[in-house]
């Protein structure tokens, strides 16, 4: 329906259309007070109720979701929204595979994104055992939180530093590598575990040197083993697969104890993406051009397949070549 | 199955013969993390890179096939004071003031 200057008719009525404006500015209120960058404002289903001198008002947040994780048949799903302290946290647990999902308890902190770190923020050891962290880098302060009841409660850990990369969970023991830099010097790489049923951590202080602030640090979890990578950060912007010597040095992998001894790695297979038998090699057999190496475990208990690395190309992203321990 | 990043823009690729061959699953698209509930009931968000929505996937058969997750809806209890309204409403009346 139009009116007599072609407009829609709502436009003919300045009284109702501010009407309308004011609830949209209302609602964009509402939901402002997000640090997300790709937060909408909260909307849908409002519904006001009258309190004197404030009014609640409830509405479906609009959810920035960080991440998922899974263990003994449950799935997780953390994710923050913008809420009238800034920004909160919800957890979800699904226990038939995601088709239906019910709230858990949160970590008491208003944000959990997993700055400085590649992945995580959230895992599970099992439907009780779990941890929620996010570290602002090594002279930041981090944010590392246990449960022990599903993710009813949760307890902070203390640990000395930064972490350096996602915690692992291997044979009912979580793991993390923590450091800590004051300009210009940083200190040593700390070990550190746990028995993922208690918060009761144990920590080797020292265990191996930070080389650079630009070195990187993976841990990975395969049965019980635990492996840690150590690569130079050097981005070879524009190098491809075929370049040689664009990126620096070599880098260590390690099996890791749980005393925190390195035994060092010595004999891999090199994985060329989709082509023939693989050749023995160290790493890297080739540079990487994306970055460094990455660990990545597979959750399949049938050997050989333990632990791979993988380097990307830079620019396109896909994947060049792959090492996994023999 | 294999998953990791370089760049925040991640991969999901599996392998079913000792990883001497990979098939990329979820091709093409953003993937952010995955969680295995089981050796063959996975989780994958992606998206929200760049203010994109989340889109969750699952599979029940290891990648085989997937389906769009219904992300939960989370309430938020939002308190605004009477003067925010009032300025807000000053000219012209709102429909809910009436309430205060």
């Amino acid at each position: 329906m139009e009116g007599s200057t072609g407009r829609p008719a709502m436009f003919e009525k300045p009284k109702a259309g501010l009407r309308i404006l004011v609830m949209v500015v209302m609602v964009l209120i509402l939901g402002a007070g997000t640090t997300s960058a790709s937060a909408r404002p909260a909307k849908t289903t409002r519904t006001a109720q009258a309190v004197h001198p404030a009014t609640q008002t409830e509405a479906h947040a609009h959810v920035t979701w960080l991440t998922v994780t899974g263990a003994a048949g449950n799935l997780w799903l953390l994710g923050d929204y913008p809420c009238s302290s800034g920004t909160c946290l919800a957890i979800f647990r699904s226990e038939n595979g995601g088709e239906s999902f019910v709230r858990v308890g949160v970590p008491p902190v208003h944000a959990l994104e997993p700055r400085g770190l590649p992945t995580g923020s959230l895992l599970f050891a099992n439907r009780q055992d779990g941890y929620a962290y996010s570290s602002d880098g090594p002279s930041g302060e981090d944010s590392f939180f246990w449960t022990g009841d599903g993710g009813t409660t949760w307890q902070g850990v203390q640990l000395r530093g930064a972490l350096a990369a996602p915690i692992v969970v291997a044979d009912g023991r979580a793991y993390a590598v923590t450091y800590k830099c004051r300009d210009p010097a940083c200190s040593s790489y700390d070990f550190a575990s746990s028995p993922v049923a208690e918060n009761d951590w144990t920590t080797t202080r020292n265990f191996l040197p930070v080389e650079t602030k630009g070195q990187n640090v993976s841990l990975s979890a395969f049965g019980s083993s635990v492996w840690l990578v150590l690569t130079p950060q050097g981005v070879a912007q524009g190098a491809d697969c075929s370049s040689h010597g664009t990126v620096g040095g070599p880098g260590q992998l390690s099996r890791l104890t749980r005393s925190g001894v390195c035994s060092p790695v010595r004999s891999l297979r090199h994985l060329p993406r989709r082509s023939g038998a693989p050749a023995t090699a160290s790493i890297p057999a080739r540079p990487c051009a994306q970055q460094t190496a990455g660990v990545a475990s597979s959750r399949s208990r049938s050997p050989p397949l333990s632990l791979i690395l993988r380097c990307s190309h830079s620019r396109t992203k896909r994947p060049c070549f792959w090492i996994r321990s023999r | 199955m294999l998953l990791d990043s370089f760049t925040l823009t991640w991969d999901l690729e599996v392998t079913i013969d000792g990883g001497r061959s990979f098939k990329s699953v979820l091709a093409d698209k953003d993937l952010r993390s995955v969680g295995f509930a089981t050796d063959t009931t996975w989780l994958v968000l992606g998206g929200a890179n760049n203010g994109e929505a989340s889109t969750l996937y699952r599979t029940t058969n290891g990648g085989r096939s997937w389906q769009f997750v219904k992300t939960p809806l989370v309430t938020a209890t939002t308190t605004v004071s009477r003067a925010q309204l009032s300025r807000l409403c000053g000219k012209v009346r709102c429909p809910s003031m009436g309430m205060l």
